[in-house]
């Protein structure tokens, strides 16, 4: 649909029909701009390093990465590297997983990993794995996922994964089979109840580390696009609502496993549609809420893998430009394109 | 930024915000400042403890706060008094108990807890306990604090019998509360581990959903819950699952008779039948066809399992 009938007020494009691609790149540019005035950002400043990457790879979906100086934010990006090889979520914050892996994945989106003293980093992921394949977040030792995750990708991202023997990927693998659950899904931990965003973690770790195989792709499927409400939007947990990170975090593991069309894909990008912001740029988590850098990200990675108004394509597994994995030579099994 | 609704105000009204939103900033920054300019000295000691509990009063996201805060412990641990550290820390977890209450979904704090929790000589698991009871009164659905009460049954060697008491309790004040149908499923198999103990009780808790899907058809807690227990029973060795699946059969087409157009019972009945390896597969075929009409989002689902029989 297009919308000749007012083509001249930028303001008056139809957002529930609409990408509003100026909007969300401005949106995202602006986003340091606001910090004289809002409290949100100050007291986000920790989630900085995830922010960056958010909205980098906002832009690049968005075919407008030359918006952003390069220079200031490898720069930047640099300077919450640890002396243990860890990045902080910013200058003056601790080291984490979290951090770590955004770090590498900004600094291969800018084409600057040859910045990185990479064997550092690996040495400080290494670092943090378990004797039963788990790994800690950082040195104080809360175990979860989503450091699995951060852990094998980020190895894997600087073509380290190799530095993990068969015998440490068994106990990976065994540990992500422990957090499996009657439902098919993933949770945090052995015993925690699943969860659509843990599930991602753990099928991206489980196809990077090359065990889809410990998948049965049709329960897990199953209950992924039972995630899918009346209203087109997708739930992270039975009897939830809607949430537009879940556009992430169900749709990259749908697709990992090759049942993207197990949900109605045109509902959801309405949905996604109708939780963009036409006057500020931005999407929020549900119509009508505050938009943010998070949510941009993550409804915009939604078109991306449904393949939607011709965005740049994101891969499912390592959440960056299939562009630029390729460029690095890293093995995408899960495309079906390639 | 979850769940904040974009407002309309008046220009006015707008300003007022603003100003109030500076002040709040600046008050903010200065707590910072403080606790990072006082960390930066690499003191750990008792105002350390102080400022950085500002901060935290503040933003409990701030996970460099914690970790200094654990720094600081660990030091005490090599200069003070045992007792002494007792008592902070028991301190510690009035306060973490404060903040969990204002900000129940941070990980940050519940991790903190665990860390204090396990370094206290005597920790109050009755009173933790406790604490998970309230928080899940106030949202059943709240994953950390459901973790954090798996980690307390483990550390005060809570019965396994008890927590299966109360996930009964939490399903039947709400059948939605998919997290205590989670809970109860894994608990079911430790608490069994005989096959025949397991086939009896599996039969048990067939009847017991059934009133849980005969009262809230629409609701796929329950239904999951079913699939599972269907999943589970036909794996026990040398057992006549077969005849329970049947009764189910049996139980299901009544419910579908009350209720022709909700999708859950006709769903679960074709994964019966499928299971019970029906020869007539038009029988199939018309369950599967009903679910493409009333259940639209997923038609490629229905469509890839039609496949299996044609
Ligand atoms: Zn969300």
């Amino acid at each position: 649909m297009s919308d000749n009938s007012n083509s001249n007020n930028n303001n008056s494009i139809d957002h529930t029909k609409n990408v509003l691609v100026e909007k969300h790149i401005s949106y995202v540019v602006n986003l340091d701009n606001k910090k004289e005035e809002d409290f949100e950002y100050w007291v986000t400043e920790h989630l900085r390093m995830n922010g960056m990457y958010w909205g980098l790879t906002s832009l690049y979906i968005l075919k407008a990465l030359d918006k952003m100086d390069r220079d200031v934010i490898i720069n930047w990006v640099l300077s919450c590297q640890k002396s243990n090889g860890g990045f902080s979520g910013n200058v003056s914050h601790d080291e984490h997983l979290l951090s770590t892996l955004s770090a590498v994945q900004i600094l291969m989106q800018l084409d600057a990993l040859d910045r990185l003293d990479q064997d550092l980093v690996a040495k400080y992921v290494l670092s943090l794995q378990q004797e039963d394949g788990s790994f800690f977040g950082d040195k104080w030792g809360e175990v979860d996922t989503r450091f699995t995750y951060c852990a094998v990708s980020c190895l894997s991202l600087m073509g380290k994964l190799d530095l993990l023997d068969n015998n440490r990927i068994e106990k990976i693998a065994d540990f992500i089979n422990r957090c499996k659950n009657f439902d098919a899904g993933y949770g945090c931990i052995p015993g925690a109840e699943s969860h659509a965003g843990q599930t991602f973690t753990c099928v991206g770790a489980l196809a990077i580390i090359n065990r889809l195989d410990l998948i049965d792709r049709d329960q897990l499927g199953w209950w992924l696009c039972e995630r899918q409400l009346p209203n087109g939007g997708l739930n992270g947990r039975p009897e939830k609502t809607s949430d537009v990170c879940y556009s992430w975090w169900v749709v990259s593991a749908l697709s990992v496993i090759d049942r993207l069309h197990w949900i109605d894909n045109e509902k959801l990008r309405n949905y996604i549609l109708k939780c963009q912001d036409n006057e500020t740029g931005g999407i929020a988590d549900k119509p009508g809420n505050v938009p943010d850098v998070f949510h941009t990200f993550f409804g915009l990675c939604g078109f991306s893998l449904m393949s939607y108004f011709d965005m740049e394509e994101i891969d499912p597994t390592y959440a960056l430009g299939t562009k630029t994995l390729l460029k690095y030579n890293i093995k995408l099994p899960w495309n079906k394109k390639l | 930024m979850h769940g904040v609704l974009k407002v309309k105000t008046t220009e006015e009204k707008a300003r007022e915000l603003k100003v109030k939103e500076l002040l709040k900033i600046k008050e903010y920054k200065e707590v910072v400042s403080k606790f990072q300019e006082h960390k930066s000295v690499g003191v750990l000691d008792q105002i350390g403890l102080d400022i950085s509990k500002t901060v935290l009063e503040w933003n409990p996201e701030y996970y460099t706060v914690w970790n200094y805060r654990r720094d600081i412990f660990n030091h005490f641990d090599n200069t003070l008094e045992k007792e002494k550290v007792q008592e902070l820390l028991t301190k510690e977890m009035k306060f973490i108990e404060e903040c969990i209450q204002r900000f129940t979904k941070s990980y940050w704090v519940w991790f903190h807890r665990k860390w204090v929790s396990v370094r206290l000589e005597k920790c109050d698991w009755a009173r933790e306990l406790k604490l998970c009871y309230k928080l899940l009164d106030l949202d059943l659905r709240n994953f950390h604090c459901w973790s954090y009460r798996r980690f307390v049954e483990e550390r005060s060697g809570m019965p396994m019998e008890k927590e299966f008491g109360y996930t009964t309790e939490k399903i039947e004040q709400n059948f939605s509360n998919y997290s205590a149908w989670h809970q109860r499923s894994s608990l079911i198999p430790q608490m069994y581990p005989q096959p025949e103990q397991l086939f009896e009780k599996l039969k048990e808790e067939f009847e017991w959903v059934r009133n849980a899907v005969f009262t809230e058809p629409k609701d796929q807690s329950c239904w999951i819950y079913h699939k599972w227990l269907v999943g589970t029973i036909k794996k026990i060795p040398n057992c006549n699952y077969k005849d329970v699946l049947l009764s189910e059969v049996d139980e299901i087409n009544g419910l579908i008779e009350i209720e022709p157009d909700c999708k859950w019972p006709i769903y679960t009945l074709l994964t019966l039948k499928m299971e019970l390896g029906v020869q007539d597969k038009s029988e199939l075929q018309e369950l599967v066809d009903k679910l493409k009409t009333i259940d639209r989002e997923r038609i490629n689902y229905y469509l890839s399992l039609e496949k299996q029989w044609q």
